[in-house]
């Protein structure tokens, strides 16, 4: 016994030591990854001086001036127009309480948390320039500050960039430096006061909400609730035990400012996705209209603590691995100083990212066909699992031949839930048409089908919702991880309490698994000779980090996501719904395109600013027409814009609808709307033969009512929504009506 | 220059009807609903429907040319469509034309010609006259004003015995009806509303709420009971919720709505002059969730809208009290709400006024909603043609909205298309309607059939006894003394006690047979569950779980019996373990064979029959028991007496295992979750 003991403590000491090792072997690794401490800067500054404008940098044809004791920039664009960081006479701003006033001299801001999970946002004012506590440099075009935040011990610097597109600043996110481990550093909002405007100027700023909106200096109300919206939704893998509110997504990752005669559109150019977009109306705050991006450096989810029942805040040891964080204002003057300015600054930018203009870019119809989704039958007295056939193959067949019989030409098919299993699919890396739904032979006619008649179908396909568990993807171990290293859970939400459907959450596949699924899906979708496009809508619409081991964040998936969109796109074409900006490059067609926004208090109107934008690029389509509570709204939208109305349909068994896990669909049986989806087509038609790939110089919605559109061949459309008939150039339009008018 | 030449193409629009085309301009910040509508399905369960209003326009003081609002606290509209907007922290009243444009302000004057200076208008209404009441709540006062807003009156706390001492008169809501008589909600005045005749004098309280019965309630009554006055004095009296709002029809009938953490069921009333209540009793805002019902509006047409500021939902009911739809939400957007405190209606819209975002909301009927209350407002008068289009258009829009089945059905079935009318009613989830459709649909094809069904039930019979005159010469032949084991089934279901007996004595038990019986036991036990007919069948095919079902019958079957073997062995029962499950499972033949009878009755029976299915059960249930009893009684060759205390000591056991399983069973699926996202979770990855 005595020997069984002695080798007992033997083997206990070995691995003691063993542990001791490994653990400090750790701590050496984990010390030589920290960057080094950087040196304390210290500015020598006149805290007495007056604002002052000493040092000047000039590069294509814009000057930057800079006041490095009060670390304030001045630039003159090249129209000529000046842009201050900090509003001229802020001091006797009559609305903004000291700390306001302390907040509009700061170049920018941030917000930390503590050990308790309190997040508290600072500003560089107090925390750095107040002591001088800052580096200053200037370089070849731009400029250069290091700021040490006093209170959370956290260095940031940041440079300001004249480039031939504008001003870029740049947060240098790979630089930063934390010092204290009590406080970790959540957020930098940029430049937050830039171009500010007040009541007495004339314009509006452009949020990102939606399809697009205003906030008209003269019609906002005074102090409305902040807008601040994140950048492609918010993050997926944090916690959501209610359902989030149903505001509209920011697509687009930019905000604008008109001026009076001068304007600049600001793009999110590095980070977007960790992007967040603020604007508050003056009489809040400040006197100052503001609009800024924020960016998150690292995450942090509300957790619930179940043993003291609160809900704390958790920050992600981890931060963000990209370089820098970036945000690009381009300037605009005069009549290009507007939305539609915007809108064209915009689309050359996307462009110049790879989004490409599209041969054929008409369309009449487009139709969103629902394939089939899980019932439970009774086999035998026994229940069981089994699709619903909602529209077969066949049927879409035969749908597309009674709309071309009617004349429709141009219809564009996206395709729904059609894969093995319906709604309720495992991740399938192949084509797998269902069979209750024909199967593949009838898949295969039915785009055969498509290729002769020169329909355009587009099945979607999925390969990151883990809705049901597989042995291959199984969601608890290929899901991506939430910042307590757990399977990040997704849910669905009760309709009357908001309240998540804990019993049954859903997963999203990681990244890695992401590309190898895409990869596989494109080359099963090769083995049919005509399957020209696909759908990867979910790409355009979910992205997201994994906070497992082997940290992944939102900026770095944008890469990702295009990697996998170019794999599923192929040699072929590929529709994205109402996709990120992110996407837009590799997107061959688009639908759900939202052409309202989500009405916030501080917005004034809505523009159809991301329409405007696609508008004349490719195929674009807008959101349900069958849907909407304003189908006539929608579709004079939708015409006024030249994009392609949309309806969502299924061919039968709309009774077995409610059997199903499909709570949107609730309408849209072919048979009883097929009038209207003709009708729609036909309207379509005349506005498409005018228009063709022309992209759209103005928009204006006329105050009586009138909406009118004018697209660069000269062709303008004028569309009637109000009750009375209206008469525009000799030309009476009744209510409702539509009139062409092409030089 | 060239003269430019342009070719000019003129299309009309028409898209569904042009009327709603107005909606599309007016005032509207273009914004997407930011909730979703839905309703209860007749299972109760949340079902999204298309959007039965939507946001037409945000009126804000700023957005009529005024300064905004400061804590507006009530709406009304008058005769003749106008809007009155109490704004009492600026002693005001903004007035709206019918198209929701400034009228004018009026700001209240008192008989002197001096400025009203309100301390907490929380109430406004405007009489038929003209005459504007305004209800002021820390003034304790409720002022009459004329048109102009010039003070004509006011009605104070009324000097009354039926008041107490500590009685505060808190005026929040009024209204007058037709006959002059004036209604005030007093903030804290359990008793009801008080009523005034039009000389402003006191006529006593008018619909008071019952007490609500909860268990705290009823510990006081007991507590109150025992205790001493003195120490009784102590205890709260359990007094009625009080309602907050109310509003009036065009009858005279007064809506009230009441909140509270106590009150989960009849928060909407709606009251007769004599202050009874005559809507059906139920569940009114949301179900399972205590709502903070705020307000409520009536329109003309006798629909009722009742507002939950706690959620900012809305949610409107037919004048019998059916659920058609709820929407809104609380949020930034323009639809939510921060604190939404008045709702009217307004034509053919909604207002509803928010405090704290100092606007008020107008929501627009879509086609949608319109169809469902022209449907509805004609099946009132029992014309169900008249509305089948309606609900066509409503069915067209959503295909799941269960009212539209019904009403469809109920058209269907005024024109004798009874099988039309169950498909209809099938899709509206109503199986008393259906039920009826059926019975109609049944007796039609007895009607049919009778007369040949009789003819060849008598060619049968004749057939029958020829084949047994034959056959009979032959039986005997072939069957000589004893009953065949496999003749015991049958035979013990006739002859209960002999057959039992015999089967112990000549141990002609057969455990093949037990097992098969208890294999149709279970086939049995599921086909009940999953195809008794609609009518009977509460049980949907999803819910359906195959192990809780094998659980709960086979596994009860086993348990017993092992309990039963168990308790015998000790009181000198003869039979052994496999005896007994032979026994019991014999005596399960009656019910095999009642439940497959059963199932066949559903099909064909409807719900005003529903007496003999119920009468039948019983008779399967006794019967299933007594052949039990005898079987065990045989099996052990016990008294009666003996066998009475073993049963029930088995179903003691019997209990005693299934409360020990269930916790058993909780617990380890706590550790397998547990083991589960550890191993998953931790070490796998």
């Amino acid at each position: 016994m005595k020997i069984c003991y002695r080798k007992l403590i033997g083997l206990a000491l070995a691995l003691l030591l063993f542990a001791a090792g490994t653990l400090s072997f750790a701590v050496i690794a984990e010390e030589s990854a920290k960057p080094k401490e950087p040196n304390i800067y210290f500015y020598d500054r006149n805290a007495y001086a007056g604002r002052e404008y000493t040092d000047v940098i000039t590069a294509y044809g814009m000057t930057l001036e800079i006041d490095p004791n009060h670390v304030a920039i001045r630039l003159t664009d090249p129209n000529g127009n000046v842009w201050e960081s900090t509003p001229a006479g802020y001091e006797e701003d009559t609305v903004a309480n000291g700390e306001s006033k302390m907040a509009m001299a700061s170049l920018l801001q941030a917000s930390y948390v503590n050990k308790t999970g309190n997040l508290t946002n600072i500003n560089l004012y107090t925390e750095s320039i107040k002591d001088g506590m800052y580096g200053y440099e200037k370089f070849e075009d731009g400029v250069r500050f290091d700021f040490y935040l006093q209170r959370i011990s956290t260095y940031v610097p940041v440079t300001l960039t004249l480039t031939s597109k504008g001003l870029e600043a740049s947060v240098i996110t790979s630089e930063i430096y934390e010092g204290d481990e009590n406080f970790k550093l959540i957020s930098i909002s940029l430049l937050p006061f830039f171009g500010a405007s007040t009541k007495e100027d004339e314009g509006y700023l452009l949020l990102p909400d939606g399809g697009g909106a205003l906030v008209e200096y003269d019609s906002a109300k005074p102090g409305a609730v902040e807008y601040a919206r994140p950048v492609y939704g918010e993050e997926p893998v944090t916690t959501k035990l209610t359902q989030p509110e149903e505001y509209q997504t920011v697509h687009l990752p930019v905000f604008g400012a008109k001026k009076n005669d001068q304007g600049y559109l600001a793009v999110l150019t590095e980070g977007a996705s960790r992007g967040i977009i603020h604007a508050r109306a003056g009489g809040g705050l400040s006197e100052r209209f503001q609009s800024y991006p924020e960016f998150l450096y690292r995450n942090y989810d509300l957790v619930l603590m179940e043993k003291k029942g609160q809900t704390v805040r958790v920050a992600d040891p981890e931060h963000t691995n990209a370089e820098q964080y970036t945000v690009s204002y381009r300037f605009l003057s005069k009549e290009k100083a507007n939305y539609m300015g915007m809108a064209e600054t915009y689309r050359s930018h996307l462009q110049e990212m790879g989004m490409k203009k599209q041969e054929k870019i008409s369309g009449d119809l487009f139709l969103s066909l629902v394939g089939g989704a899980k019932t439970t039958v009774n086999v035998m007295g026994f229940p069981a699992r089994q699709v619903q056939k909602f529209t077969g193959f066949a049927d879409a067949v035969s749908m597309a031949e009674a709309l071309k019989e009617q004349g429709v030409d141009g219809l564009s098919l996206q395709y729904l839930y059609w894969q093995k299993g319906g709604d309720d699919t495992p991740i399938l890396n192949k084509i797998s048409p269902d069979s209750v739904l024909g199967g593949k032979k009838e898949f295969a006619a039915l785009i055969d089908y498509c290729a002769k008649e020169g329909v355009a179908l587009y099945p979607e396909v999925d390969p990151i919702n883990i809705r049901r568990n597989s042995i291959t993807y199984f969601g608890q171990s290929v899901g991506v991880k939430n910042v307590q290293k757990g399977a990040a859970k997704q849910y669905t939400y009760r309709l009357n309490d908001g309240g998540a459907n804990t019993t049954l959450p859903y997963y999203l596949l990681n990244h890695k698994k992401v590309q190898k699924v895409t990869e596989s899906i494109r080359s099963s979708a090769d083995s049919f000779e005509n399957l020209k496009g696909i759908g990867g809508s979910v790409f355009g619409q979910l992205i997201y980090s994994d906070l497992g081991n082997k940290n992944i964040h939102r900026d770095e998936a944008e890469g990702l996501w295009a990697k996998a969109l170019e794999t599923l796109k192929g040699e072929g074409e590929l529709l994205l719904s109402a996709p990120g900006a992110y996407a837009l490059p590799y997107a061959t067609a688009l639908c759900d395109i939202p052409t309202e926004s989500s009405g916030f208090e501080i917005e004034t109107a809505s523009v159809p600013f991301y329409a405007l934008v696609v508008r004349g690029m490719m195929p674009v389509a807008g959101t349900n027409l069958n849907e909407t509570s304003d189908p006539e709204g929608l579709l004079a939208t939708c015409l006024s814009l030249g994009i392609t109305p949309k309806f969502q349909t299924l061919a039968q068994n709309e009774g077995q609808v409610r059997k199903t896990a499909l709570g949107e669909v609730y309408n849209g049986d072919f048979a009883s709307w097929e009038e209207e989806m003709l009708t729609a087509a036909d309207l379509a038609a005349s506005v498409m033969e005018a228009t063709k790939d022309a992209v759209i110089v103005s928009y204006e919605r006329l105050d009586d009512g009138l909406i009118r559109s004018e697209f660069e061949n000269g062709v303008v459309v004028y569309v009637n929504g109000s009750s009375e008939t209206k008469t525009i150039d000799g030309q009476e339009i009744a209510p409702g009506g539509l009139l062409i008018i092409e030089s | 220059m060239k003269p430019r030449q342009q070719k000019i193409r003129k299309i009309v629009l028409s898209l569904l009807s042009l009327l709603l085309l107005t909606a599309l301009f007016a005032g509207s910040v273009g914004a997407a609903e930011p909730f979703v509508t839905y309703t209860y399905n007749n299972d109760l369960e949340a079902v999204q429907t298309a959007a039965a209003y939507r946001v037409e326009q945000i009126i804000s003081g700023r957005s009529l040319g005024l300064d905004d609002f400061y804590n507006p606290s009530d709406l009304c509209v008058d005769q003749k469509d106008c809007v009155y907007i109490l704004d009492g922290y600026y002693n005001r009243i903004v007035v709206l034309n019918p198209d929701l444009t400034l009228k004018e302000v009026i700001n209240p004057t008192n008989e002197a010609g001096e400025g009203i200076e309100f301390r907490d208008a929380t109430g406004i209404y405007v009489a038929k006259d003209g005459r504007i009441m305004v209800a002021d709540k820390q003034g304790e006062t409720v002022y009459i004003l004329d048109p102009s807003g010039k003070q004509i009156g006011s009605l104070v706390k009324p000097e009354s015995a039926l008041l107490s001492e500590t009685f505060i008169f808190a005026p929040v809501r009024v209204l007058e009806d037709s006959g002059g008589v004036i209604y005030v909600i007093s903030a804290g005045s359990y008793q009801g509303a008080l009523q005034y005749d039009a000389d402003g004098s006191f006529l006593g309280f008018f619909g008071s709420e019952k007490v609500v019965v909860t268990p705290k309630v009823l510990l006081n009554y007991v507590w109150k009971k025992i205790l001493s006055d003195e120490q009784a004095s102590g205890i709260e009296n359990a007094l009625p919720i009080e309602f907050v709002s109310f509003d009036m029809d065009a009858n005279d009938f007064i809506y009230t709505v009441r909140q509270g953490n106590d009150v989960t069921i009849d928060q909407v009333r709606r009251l007769n002059a004599k202050g009874g209540n005559i809507l059906m009793s139920g569940v009114y805002g949301d179900y399972g969730r205590t709502a903070m019902l705020t307000d409520i509006c009536v329109d003309d047409r006798g629909f009722f809208t009742i507002l939950d500021s706690g959620t900012g939902k809305m949610f409107q009911y037919s004048e019998k009290g059916a659920l058609l739809y709820i929407f809104g939400g609380i949020g930034d957007t323009d639809g939510c709400f921060w604190n939404p405190i008045a709702l009217v209606s307004h034509k053919d819209k909604l207002l509803v006024l928010d405090q704290s975002k100092n606007t008020v909301t107008v929501f627009s009927s879509t086609e949608f909603g319109a169809n469902i209350r022209s449907a509805l407002e004609l099946e009132k008068t029992g014309d169900y043609l008249a509305a089948e289009p309606y609900w066509k258009e409503v069915l067209k829009t959503d295909f799941r909205y269960e009212s539209a089945g019904v009403g469809l059905g109920k058209a269907a079935e005024r024109r004798e298309e009874f099988e039309a009318a169950m498909d209809y009613y099938r899709l509206g989830n109503d199986r008393s309607l259906y039920s009826s459709a059926f019975g109609k649909v049944r007796d039609a094809t007895i009607r049919e059939w009778f007369v040949p069904g009789l003819i060849v039930l008598i060619l049968l019979v004749i057939v029958y006894y020829v084949f047994k005159h034959f056959r009979k010469k032959r039986k005997k032949e072939i069957y000589g003394g004893g009953r065949k084991k496999s003749a015991y089934p049958l035979y013990c279901v006739a002859h209960p006690l002999a057959g039992f007996e015999d089967m112990k004595n000549e141990k002609s038990g057969d455990i093949r047979w037990a097992l098969g019986i208890l294999a149709a036991f279970f086939a049995v036990v599921v086909l009940a569950t999953q195809s008794t007919g609609f009518i009977f069948n509460p049980n949907k095919p999803e819910d359906f779980n195959l192990l809780v079902t094998a659980l709960s019958s086979l596994g009860l079957v086993f348990i017993f019996v092992i309990c039963n073997w168990a308790i015998t062995t000790v009181m000198d029962g003869k039979g052994n373990l496999k005896e007994i499950l032979i026994f019991t499972s014999y005596a399960l033949v009656p019910y095999i064979f009642g439940t497959l009878f059963m199932v066949l009755c559903s099909l064909f029976l409807t719900e005003d029959e529903f007496a003999f299915y119920e009468i039948f059960q019983t008779i399967v249930w006794c019967w299933t028991g007594l052949q039990l009893f005898i079987a065990l009684k045989a099996v052990h060759m016990y008294d009666m007496k003996r066998n009475v205390w073993t049963i029930f000591l088995t179903v003691a056991g019997l209990v005693i295992i299934v409360v020990v399983c269930a916790i058993i069973y909780s617990v380890f699926s706590q550790f397998i979750g547990f083991l589960g996202s550890v191993v998953i979770g931790e070490l796998l990855l």
